[in-house]
């Protein structure tokens, strides 16, 4: 009696989870589900892109369902290195330009298969060719980006003027600006070196001008064993960068301060300028007090050009293992023409600059920079050349400077070097 | 002839099978390929990689990255647990007394426990900030110089700066698990001796302490495992700077997998990790339970 009550308990929960399972298969066969992940993080005041990427294809496309993911960079970075080592990559992703980022850069995601090439889009001829070579492997494009970013100088213009001070023009100028702010009591420079990447938006700004001025193939060669990190013209850029500590320029103790709190201090004008990137306008600006602008750092000596450390903005690429890539095409498609309720809501990101042709730049404060990348007087972010992981080590040993550790400009470049050459194995 | 069991019918077995599934699924089979990819050169993306032998293992023990790492874990751990069980006791010898609004005196010790780390990293690290921080107000309001409190920003404090958080965070745990304990010691123990003139000193040292036993092994062998497996501080609050002072055993595999996407390495230093985690919970619980079984 028992058994045969057993029997019949298990026979109808079988038939119910194969009623359930044939239920579920009995969808309108043409739903289809994508999923997207971007990192970021969401403002109160604006709409991120994810999200009206989410409502415009639901609208334009009926049968597709987008789900959205947004995480913070650290969070994204590892959500989307875990998802890809599962398998379960989403099938549109944001990545960054050529060996940026570490996992998932362009260059690492191609390389290994993870993404698909893009060369059936259809406007591909509105971005400019700089724009898709920082997004191609092997000759073809595998990401799509909307836009530049840069790192520059944000600076307090009311105490620029106050103090007759006009933007730098070379490093001796700088140097000489940033001694008069401090000689009037006012904090030349703050930085929130406790999250070290900050390190970058300096040190970065010099080596545009220090170092591919000199030699623009130099990470190239660095690859072929032919440049070292420890050649004088990278040695020279981190004593710069160093100079700025030593002599005082800087808020101190800015290892314990950290980004978020940095750029609280530059609004609340405790300090006169800050190393950051256009990807942070919004938090930056954030005030009605003063009047907020950017300058390229002029790392560049008298008489020299400047060049400014412009780099494509991450720019999205379809996992290789989508099953939609053909409907993904036709999103990318409208995404990209132009004229498109998706394309605005795309170029208009917050801290976005767009390079899509005809498109007019729509933050004032960037207009020098724009005109350096558009006159050529631009290099990529360092750490787009390198192996993921290296521009950890920098800020690891830079940080020891600032910390007043008996660490030299020489002993950063040497340790970079050597973590170099770990990471490619040699 | 069958061989049935008095205590439990061996079909009985069978009802462990769904557990022993999830566990060989979910513990057991992704420790053995952390094991497999630690002999390889997989960086977490190229499905095409190769057997490196002992390679991984070669490079993790000669990088100063591991010695570096274990010394700020062991020095955690040990801070943690001796701090964390000093002053959870005290906390909990108080909390132990009968004085009005003793509620709210254990609710106020335990509330540490309930915020996240990512909380507890955030509110810190303005506790801590240089010159305008809670501690660096607190001093300039007693008229000391708090411009150079930078317990975070300084390699040689910032380790002592997590330190103090992770105890903070801890302390409402230690303390509830020695308030039990307390609260189990029989109370005629106390009143005799009382009778017999003990004073308070003697009475938590000859009589509470080591009735207390049970309770400091649970909570130093909890302080040791938070303490060797301390991730989310040094992540949130400093990003294992400055320099290396506040890289963990944990942090430095974080690295390695996700920042320089060598996840093979990062499975040698996992292994190497679970190693010498494995035989330092290991003697302690041993010595531990040695010496409750000689109490």
């Amino acid at each position: 009696m028992f058994k045969r009550k057993v029997l019949f308990f298990a026979g109808a929960l079988c038939s119910l989870l194969l009623t359930l399972t044939f239920l579920t298969g009995c969808g309108n066969g043409d739903e289809i589900v994508i999923t997207i992940m971007a990192s970021g993080a969401r403002q109160a005041d604006s709409k991120v892109f994810v999200d009206a990427f989410a409502q415009v294809v639901e609208t334009q496309f009926p049968h597709i369902t987008v789900e959205a993911t947004l995480l913070p960079d650290d969070q994204y970075y590892t959500t989307l290195a875990a998802r890809m080592a599962s398998g379960e990559a989403p099938d549109l992703f944001l990545v960054q330009p050529r060996l940026g980022g570490g996992a998932n850069s362009v260059f690492s995601m191609a390389e290994a298969g993870r993404i698909m090439a893009l060369s059936g889009l259809e406007n591909w001829e509105h971005f400019p060719q700089s724009s898709i070579d920082d997004m191609s492997f092997e000759g073809r494009p595998y990401a799509i980006s909307s836009g530049v970013a840069f790192l520059g100088t944000y600076y307090n213009s009311d105490m620029f003027v106050e103090h007759g001070i006009h933007i730098p023009q070379n490093w001796e100028e700088f140097l000489t600006a940033c001694q008069t702010l401090l000689d009037a009591g006012i904090t030349p420079i703050v930085m929130g070196d406790m999250d070290s990447f900050m390190i970058q938006f300096g040190l970065y700004q010099i080596v545009a001008n220090q170092v591919y001025p000199i030699n623009p193939d130099f990470d190239l060669e660095l690859y072929e064993g032919v440049t070292h990190f420890t050649d004088p013209i990278w040695v020279q850029a981190v004593e710069m960068y160093a100079e700025l500590y030593e002599r005082g320029f800087m808020a101190s103790n800015t290892l314990g301060i950290g980004q978020a709190q940095s750029m609280q201090m530059f609004v609340d004008q405790e300090a006169a300028m800050t190393f950051n990137g256009s990807f942070n306008l919004e938090a930056l600006t954030a005030t009605d007090e003063f009047e907020a602008g950017f300058f390229a750092l002029p790392a560049n000596e008298p008489g020299k050009p400047l060049f400014t450390a412009g780099a494509t903005s991450a720019g999205f690429a379809v996992s290789s293992t989508t099953d939609y890539f053909d409907e993904i095409i036709d999103i990318l498609n409208l995404m990209t023409d132009g004229e498109s309720e998706l394309f605005d809501a795309w170029v208009n990101q917050p801290g976005s600059i767009s390079i899509y042709s005809g498109q007019e730049l729509q933050h004032d404060i960037f207009e020098d920079v724009m005109k350096l990348y558009q006159e050529g007087h631009s290099f990529y972010w360092a750490n787009q050349a390198w192996p993921a992981g290296l521009n950890d080590e920098m800020s690891v040993w830079f940080s020891r400077i600032i910390d007043g550790q008996d660490v030299t400009p020489f002993d950063v470049t040497q340790a970079m070097q050597n973590h170099f050459e770990a990471l490619i194995g040699n | 002839m069958k061989n049935k069991s008095l205590v439990l019918s061996s079909r009985m077995y069978l009802f462990a099978i769904p557990a022993l599934i999830i566990y060989l699924t979910f513990w057991i089979y992704p420790t053995i390929r952390l094991f497999y990819y630690s002999l390889t050169d997989f960086n977490g993306l190229s499905p095409n990689y190769q057997f490196v032998g002992l390679d991984n293992f070669r490079q993790v023990t000669t990088s100063p990255m591991l010695t570096d790492a274990i010394g700020n874990t062991l020095i955690f751990t040990v801070l943690l647990v001796i701090f964390g069980n000093f002053i959870g006791l005290a906390l909990a010898l108080g909390l132990n007394a009968k004085i009005k609004g003793m509620g709210f005196y254990r609710s106020a010790a335990y509330l540490p426990t309930l915020f996240s780390a990512i909380v507890i990293g955030f509110m810190w690290t303005y506790v801590y900030m240089p010159d305008r921080g809670l501690i660096a107000s607190l001093m300039h309001l007693v008229g000391l110089d708090g411009s150079n409190f930078n317990i975070l920003g300084q390699s040689s404090t910032a380790l002592h700066g997590l330190i103090i958080v992770a105890i903070w965070r801890s302390i409402g745990t230690t303390t509830i698990i020695f308030l039990a304990g307390l609260q189990t010691i029989d109370h005629s123990l106390i009143e005799a001796g009382e009778i017999d003139g003990c004073s308070q000193w003697n009475l938590i040292r000859r009589i509470k302490i080591p009735l207390l036993r049970s309770a400091i092994t649970i909570n130093i062998i909890l302080g040791v495992i938070a303490g060797l497996s301390t991730f989310d501080l040094p992540f949130i609050m400093t990003s294992g700077g400055p320099g290396t002072a506040t890289h963990t055993l944990m942090f430095a595999i974080y690295r390695l997998a996700f920042n320089e996407q060598r996840f093979s390495l990062a499975a040698a230093f996992s292994v190497v990790s679970f190693a010498i985690i494995i035989v330092i919970t290991g003697i302690l619980v041993l010595y531990m339970n040695k010496r409750e079984v000689e109490m």
